[in-house]
């Protein structure tokens, strides 16, 4: 009898780090969010407007931000599939008659609903404790405007990773590139900062990204800087992006695939 | 004490092999600072001080803290340490005349060497590149002082690091523990933004831990909003935490190997 307690109590211990490190995950993004919030409030403390942004604005873009990261986060997906390319586990799929890509994506919405609950969760907290200093503003066309840009967002950032994670392919390990790579795609998407701040020319290359539509454009939606007619555009824009990187991943797909020899089977 | 020297020049081979790991995360790292910079520029376009800190007093910071943080950090030690026990690697070193402890602080210092000609390049790039926005208030006993800072601070993250992963003795879940644990850090010890931009309340509370002395107080030297004598004193501080901290890790040490042992491999 006393075996089987062993094997509950396992499974309880592993269960219990589980949650604690789900917890652990979520604690920190809470402080990183509190912190940015008050680091604003304190800075418009003595100025009004910053770049166009009133304190309102600016705190929204933070809180509303997250939110839309957390809608759309894979939680290292680029990972997995590294991991897949080198320990082989892609030479399943050249046998078998399921693509590869369409497994990753399948995966990676299971993978996703698991802590998307406890996000979402947490930023309704956040949103309610704040909501002195949020801007709240939708309309029934915006907000369906957004939940498609958070779709298709979704979308874009797990072909992101899958096309990170492929660089296995030719450097088996991906350990410093996806993390360069990620405050890349963070720097060009609006994270670090709404990108109006930054001088014409290098807002110039940010609309010829596709970045910027995973943060920045639904951010700027919401608040109303940008009209009904240009999210719609823009939502367009994002969709023929997806098309565009359908092509971009199957090329890095097939060319990854003549260089992957089934090593680590 | 030979074998340790084997070890150090043992990593920076194994470094210099993997140069490319380190130049994978100088994209990551330029971009981050980058960010930083363009944030703060947008801010002092709307005022001129915020919170006592002038622009070039902010930039100074930003860009003298990048510096500091990465020439002592220990690129995610905590990882490495987590693994070893997980993996039963640990084993090896239980029956072998080689400390452990010792072990791993010799193969980082290894890494370090390496990690900092790559931060000392950039920094060049990027000091002559600001040098006009900068300002420093610097004299030989700072610069001392700061060499200082800069080899306890080194030590006293990379201890942080070993308690850390030395949790993996008694969880197999470390990520999420590191990261909030990441974030506590970064908060307490100033690495987002200066400290006394936030509520006195809570610098106070702060000051309690011994993360500031790894950034916060070198820095406020650095950009002359202490004296040396104050430095001298935060030096002093710094020491009776890393000793506090070592036999912090002694004891923990000597816990977890028991728990090590009875899991067994």
């Amino acid at each position: 009898m006393k075996k089987y307690y062993t094997v509950v109590k396992n499974e309880l211990q592993r269960q219990l780090a589980f949650r604690l490190n789900l917890l652990s995950y979520r604690v920190g993004n809470l402080l990183e969010i509190v912190v940015q919030i008050i680091v604003w409030t304190v800075i418009f403390q003595k100025v009004d407007v910053v770049q166009g942004y009133a304190r309102n604005e600016m705190i929204s873009y933070v809180v509303f931000g997250w939110l839309f990261v957390f809608l759309t986060e894979n939680y290292g997906l680029e990972n997995i599939v590294e991991h897949n390319i080198f320990e082989g586990k892609v030479s399943e799929f050249l046998v078998k008659p399921i693509s590869y890509l369409k497994y990753i994506f399948s995966f990676s919405l299971g993978r996703m609903s698991v802590a998307l609950v406890s996000s979402i969760g947490m930023m309704l907290l956040v949103i309610l404790f704040f909501r002195d200093q949020l801007i709240f503003n939708l309309d029934p066309v915006r907000a369906l405007l957004l939940l498609g840009m958070v779709g298709a967002g979704l979308v874009l950032k797990i072909y992101f990773a899958v096309m990170i994670g492929m660089i296995a392919f030719w450097t088996q390990r991906i350990v410093g590139i996806d993390y360069s790579l990620g405050v890349f795609i963070k720097f060009f998407s609006g994270v670090y900062f709404p990108l109006v701040f930054l001088p014409p020319l290098a807002l110039a290359i940010c609309k010829a990204l596709p970045f910027m539509y995973v943060f920045y454009v639904p951010t700027q939606l919401y608040l109303g800087k940008l009209s009904v007619g240009q999210g719609a555009w823009a939502l367009v824009f994002e969709l023929a992006w997806i098309v565009v990187m359908y092509f971009l991943t199957k090329l890095m797909w097939t060319r990854g695939l003549r260089k992957y020899e089934g090593v680590g089977i | 004490m030979k074998k340790y020297w084997v070890i150090i020049s043992n990593e920076i081979q194994r470094q210099l092999v993997h140069r490319f790991f380190i130049i994978s995360f100088t994209g990551g790292n330029f971009l981050e600072l980058l960010a930083q910079l363009v944030l703060w520029s947008a801010i002092f376009q709307s005022t001129d001080i915020v919170k006592g800190y002038t622009s070039a007093e902010m930039m100074s910071y930003l860009v003298f803290g990048w510096i500091f943080r990465f020439l002592t950090t220990s690129y995610g030690y905590e990882n490495l340490i987590y693994k070893d026990i997980q993996s039963g690697k640990l084993s090896n070193f239980i029956v072998k005349p080689i400390s452990y402890l010792r072990y791993i602080t010799a193969d980082s210092i290894g890494r370090v060497v390496i990690a900092c000609s790559v931060i000392v390049l950039q920094a060049v790039v990027w000091i002559i590149f600001l040098h006009d926005k900068l300002t420093v208030s610097l004299s030989v006993g700072t610069v001392l002082l700061l060499v200082a800072f800069l080899v306890l601070s080194y030590f006293i993250k990379f201890f942080l690091s070993v308690l850390i992963g030395v949790v993996g003795m008694w969880t197999t879940e470390v990520s999420g523990v590191s990261y909030l644990s990441n974030v506590i850090v970064k908060l307490l010890s100033g690495a987002y933004f200066p400290m006394d931009l936030l509520p006195a309340g809570f610098v106070a509370v702060s000051f309690w831990f011994p993360f500031v002395y790894i950034f916060f107080v070198p820095m406020q030297l650095l950009i002359g909003k202490i004296d040396l004598w104050q430095g001298v004193q935060g030096l002093g501080v710094m020491l009776l935490w890393l000793v506090i901290l070592y036999l912090l890790i002694k004891v923990v040490w000597k816990v977890g190997l028991k728990k090590y042992e009875s899991v067994g491999i």
